[in-house]
């Protein structure tokens, strides 16, 4: 209380400084006495209009002649401000006792003044008020400085007397010690992420690309081995030591829900995708396929954002310099760039000069210059000089080969079934698929919305193919909603009754024998409801201890299940829904009861057991009915393509291959509607084989050429 | 680490009055009051663990350990408040320490609290990587000397209490505390110099390299269009095949322009002061050091929260 009146007293009765001419930006005074020597400048009412803050404390920052910054606090209660370095400035400029000093605004906004001494001996010409000068907030040693507002808030409870009980006090100073000792050598992502094993190659990838490669670089390693995970571990670094807030991932369209799904489950990270956000801008973790990202109403709002990392998936997409992928790639602002491809060269060696040259342009030289060193002058796929290219892209990419990691892959071993449908099921399939080429001429249209729709005809098909149970419940369901009128009411009711009176699936007594002669944990995969409440109860009936896992059950449940598979159950019959990421390496055999005609989702059935950390040989046991649509895809996936024998990624890169901008399944869809007969849809399945044997050519070629380009070998 | 995480995680919730209950071994139920709510992602009744393998089973708890977002959310919360205390140690009074001037100790029989600030700074550095330290300038109200550590300032509580001893006043000071705050951070900066010249020139380096690199790709690109342009012949189309070879040549100029303040934004070296907190650790003191008399602006300014603060009175240390 004492200090407070001495002060008021003092500095009313007796200011040190003397206003001399004032304005609305300027004031002048005359200086007395050693406080502005001793770095105190007290104001007089008049000086302190030119300061209207209404914190207690802030900070104000001076430039004088020399353009140096001086950062004072204003104490605006006492009056006064504080800068150590007007003594520094006094000095400088020679100032005696009694010269005048002249402080002007400059930008209130950042609380930012001009200090100018107007005689003495270091006189400058005075300069025009609306001079425009650069503005620097610096700190007294260096201009890379800056403090953090928060610091005048602490130190204005010192001086406030308002002081907190030490445990709290200590606590923020318990984070701050956990926060840098969390900010150690180690990967923070690798304490955090789920369900996935990591490797050294991918942890040496993270560290790597972080350490030395500033953060820009292409990940190449061969398929199968994780390349997502890299980059899952890379981007989660990124966000947790605070060097990466906004990010973009690029993508073809198809993979967005796997790239959403993984890095949810497996990193905790919520990315957005572009229907699901309002505002590029407002948004950090976004995902989107190259399509959307640079279509014309998105692209301006891409180029304008700062990222701090970008992740362009599926990367041999920009292998042509004149394409619109590649220079909308090239043109976003990015500080981290990770591009993600197993095949850099497809055909040409000029293609990795054009990804290189989005990473790090100018690192492999020019396109010319690249030619004449690198390329040999047959081949374009080639290279001469391989082991100074490979050098150099060491600075940029990085490869793994499976053979480099030492990683133990087990085999996958096939056993397909095929099985003879009894005389009333076969009857039934036959019924149903003509049923369904019949109708899908004649489609709902305006006149008549009643029609069957393309999805559900589908829908009946697959159906059919995975167990009679599930098409009747589905049949059922149909009728009973009353929407299906006349003659396919009457059509639906005929199929209802066929399904309802097959006594016996044949399919269903086969997987009965698979499964009495295994002794160990089975995955029996489905696709639908039906079919899994099928499969249970038979197998409940024979005794046997079921777990059930679905899309419907919530997390709580899905873990329990899968808990007690691992630990007490012999069977888990699961439909595919919801079962990403989940850690199943325990368990060896997977039965496919039924057969998706999307490759994309066997491959993820299998990769649930086959994956890194499988130590086992795994065994995949297909059931298909002959002379099905299953069995003739079960055919060109498991002969033309070997899909079973792959290893995880590979199928994509051999489906990529056949450049359709429609999926496989989209393709097989059509060629069953489509088809006026059993022989027309046979003969179009082979030629859809042939060319899926020709992608598969396309891709070992392609992975010769890159064995001899990266590995020379 | 474990432990500290836990007891931060707990501390936290005690503070903003969340209870929690251990529901199985090693599983807490919290209940988030609707105030709450938004900052645990809308949870109402959070399950946690600080376990690993117990999150692995049950994907549904939240893992809060090294590297999770709860975690770092919880101590950017805690950092964002603005907490200072006063802790008064319970050890014999000494004699002050001696002043820049080396005056002369008067020792009398009254025994004071004389006051020292700590000052807990954490400093960030960022150029294309990003790292933290954690420094703690210790200011002695009497002897005026600065003393900066790296690590924050441990305080033994067994040594301190947060209530004055009964009898023992506290030192009017004449320091200002704003002045010792600026002379703090002065004094950081100044034992920071080291690192941020060495962040510099590790950044301008990898920038130049960069832009080198950059600048000759698009210099040759350029030299190869230029090349073209003077193989052009004087033909209607050829001017056009000009205007089109001009327009790369500007397109390069964007290009390089976009491309240096790209990498002159990655590789600039950026340093963040912020004061952690603040602890006033008050000593009890027999005599002092006599100091030259003050002139009048010393005087002037002082440390009013010493002063002011509550229950305790002020005079001066020399009766």
């Amino acid at each position: 209380m004492m200090t407070n009146s001495l002060t008021r007293t003092r500095a009313e009765k007796a200011p040190l400084i003397k206003v001399e001419s004032r304005n609305e930006l300027s004031f002048t005074f005359q200086i007395k006495g050693k406080a502005f020597q001793q770095g105190y400048l007290f104001l007089n009412p008049q000086m302190k209009e030119l300061f209207p803050f209404n914190e207690d404390l802030c900070s104000v920052t001076f430039i004088d002649d020399d353009e140096i910054t001086h950062s004072a606090i204003y104490h605006k209660m006492r009056g006064y401000m504080v800068c150590l370095t007007f003594n520094e400035w006094w000095e400088k400029k020679k100032v005696n006792e009694g010269d005048t000093v002249a402080i002007e605004m400059l930008d209130l906004a950042n609380r930012t003044y001009r200090l100018r001494l107007m005689n003495g001996a270091g006189v400058k010409t005075p300069v025009d008020a609306g001079e425009k000068v650069e503005l620097r907030i610096a700190s007294q040693v260096n201009a890379a400085i800056s403090y953090s507002d928060h610091n005048l808030e602490v130190l204005r409870r010192i001086v406030k007397g308002e002081f907190s009980p030490f445990r709290e006090t200590s606590l923020i100073q318990l984070g701050e010690e956990l926060a840098a000792g969390i900010c150690s050598e180690e990967l923070l992502s690798l304490k955090t992420c789920f369900g996935v094993s990591t490797y050294f190659h991918q942890v040496q990838t993270a560290r790597m690309v972080m350490d030395k490669l500033n953060g820009r670089a292409l990940l190449a390693d061969e398929v199968g081995l994780g390349k997502t995970i890299e980059a899952g571990l890379i981007l989660k670094e990124y966000l947790l030591r605070g060097m990466a807030k906004k990010v973009l991932i690029l993508t073809p369209a198809s993979l967005i829900t796997q790239w959403q799904q993984e890095l949810k489950t497996k990193f905790d990270l919520s990315f957005k995708n572009h229907l699901e956000i309002n505002d590029w801008e407002d948004s950090d973790l976004v995902i989107a396929s190259l399509d959307t990202a640079k279509s014309q109403k998105n692209q301006s709002t891409v180029q304008k954002i700062k990222y701090d990392l970008l992740i362009v998936d599926e990367a041999h997409k920009l292998k042509n310099k004149k394409t619109k992928n590649w220079k909308f790639v090239n043109s976003i602002n990015t500080k981290y760039l990770l591009m993600l491809t197993a095949t850099p060269i497809q055909n040409d060696m000029i293609e990795l000069f054009n990804l290189i040259s989005i990473l790090k342009p100018g690192h492999l030289s020019t396109v010319q210059k690249f030619k004449d060193e690198f390329l040999a002058e047959r081949d374009k796929r080639l290279p001469k000089n391989s082991t100074r290219l490979r050098e150099m892209l060491s600075d940029i990419m990085i490869r793994h080969r499976r053979a480099d990691t030492l990683i133990k892959f087990p085999q996958r071993f096939v056993h397909t079934h095929a099985v003879d449908l009894n005389p009333d099921e076969a009857e039934l399939y036959r019924e149903l698929t003509d049923f369904i080429r019949k109708r899908y001429f004649t489609l709902p249209t305006h006149k008549n919305p009643r029609g069957i729709n393309r999805l559900t005809l589908i829908l009946l098909q697959k159906l059919m193919g995975s167990s009679t149970h599930a098409l009747a419940k589905a049949l059922d369901k149909m009728i009973a909603s009353n929407f299906y009128k006349d003659d396919f009411d009457h059509s639906l009711k005929r199929l209802l009754d066929m399904a309802r009176n097959v006594k016996h699936s044949k399919k269903g007594q086969v997987m009965m024998e698979i499964v009495k002669s295994l002794n160990e944990k089975v995955i029996i995969f489905t696709q639908f409801r039906g079919t899994q409440d099928y499969i249970v109860k038979m197998l409940e009936d024979e005794g046997y201890s079921v777990a059930v896992f679905n899309g419907q059950m919530s997390q709580v449940d899905k873990d329990r299940c899968i808990e007690e598979f691992r630990r007490d159950k012999q069977i888990l019959v699961s439909t595919e829904s919801g079962g990403e990421g989940r850690n199943l390496q325990f368990c060896k055999v997977l039965i496919n009861f039924d057969l998706p005609w999307n490759p994309m989702r066997i491959e993820q059935r299998i990769g649930r057991i086959h994956r890194l950390g499988q130590n086992d040989d795994v065994h995949i046991i297909n059931l298909s009915a002959r002379d099905t649509i299953e069995s003739y895809v079960l055919e060109l996936l498991d002969k033309k393509i070997n899909l079973f024998r792959l290893i995880i990624g590979e199928l994509e890169m051999i489906l990529g291959n056949m450049h359709s901008k429609r999926t496989l399944e989209q393709i097989i869809i059509d060629i069953v509607t489509m088809s006026p007969n059993q022989d027309a849809m046979k003969r179009k399945f082979k030629t859809l084989g042939n060319k899926l044997e020709k992608a598969l050519q396309t891709h070992n070629d392609i992975t010769r050429a890159q064995e001899e380009i990266f590995n020379g070998e | 680490m474990v432990n500290k995480i836990q007891e931060l995680v707990f501390s936290f919730m005690d503070m903003v009055n969340i209870k929690r209950s251990e529901i199985e071994s090693g599983i807490w139920m919290a209940r988030i009051p609707a105030a709450e709510q938004a900052f645990f992602n809308g949870f109402e009744n959070l399950k946690f663990t600080f376990d690993r393998e117990k999150a692995e089973l049950h994907r549904d708890l939240e893992l809060i350990c090294e590297g999770s977002f709860l975690l770092r959310k919880i101590i950017e919360r805690l950092a964002e408040l603005p907490r200072v205390s006063r802790l008064f140690s319970l050890k014999a009074p000494a004699v002050p320490p001696q002043g820049p001037s080396h005056e002369l100790r008067v020792v009398s029989d009254n025994v004071y609290y004389r006051p020292r600030v700590v000052f807990n700074f954490k400093v960030q550095f960022e150029c294309d990587q990003r790292r933290e330290k954690l420094f703690s300038v210790v200011a002695d109200t009497a002897s005026e000397a600065l003393g900066v550590e790296e690590g924050l300032y441990t305080i033994d509580m067994t040594e301190y209490s947060e209530a004055p001893q009964a009898g023992l006043k506290i030192s009017e000071s004449n320091t200002d505390i704003l002045r010792l705050y600026l002379q703090a951070c002065q004094k950081l900066e100044d034992s920071l110099v080291d690192d941020i010249t060495e962040l510099q020139d590790w950044g301008n380096e990898q920038c130049q390299e960069n832009l080198k690199v950059f600048e000759a790709y698009l210099d040759e690109q350029k030299q190869e269009l230029l090349k073209k342009k003077e193989n052009v012949s004087f033909h209607l189309y050829f001017f056009q095949k000009e205007e089109e070879i001009d327009r790369l040549i500007d397109n390069l100029e964007e290009e390089r322009k976009r491309k240096y303040s790209e990498l002159k934004d990655k590789f600039s070296v950026r340093v963040k002061i912020g004061l952690v907190n603040s602890v006033v650790l008050y000593t009890p003191t027999v005599g002092v050091a006599s100091h030259k008399p003050r002139k009048a602006s010393d005087r002037l300014v002082m440390m009013p929260a010493f002063a002011s603060s509550q229950g305790c009175e002020t005079r001066s240390a020399i009766q």
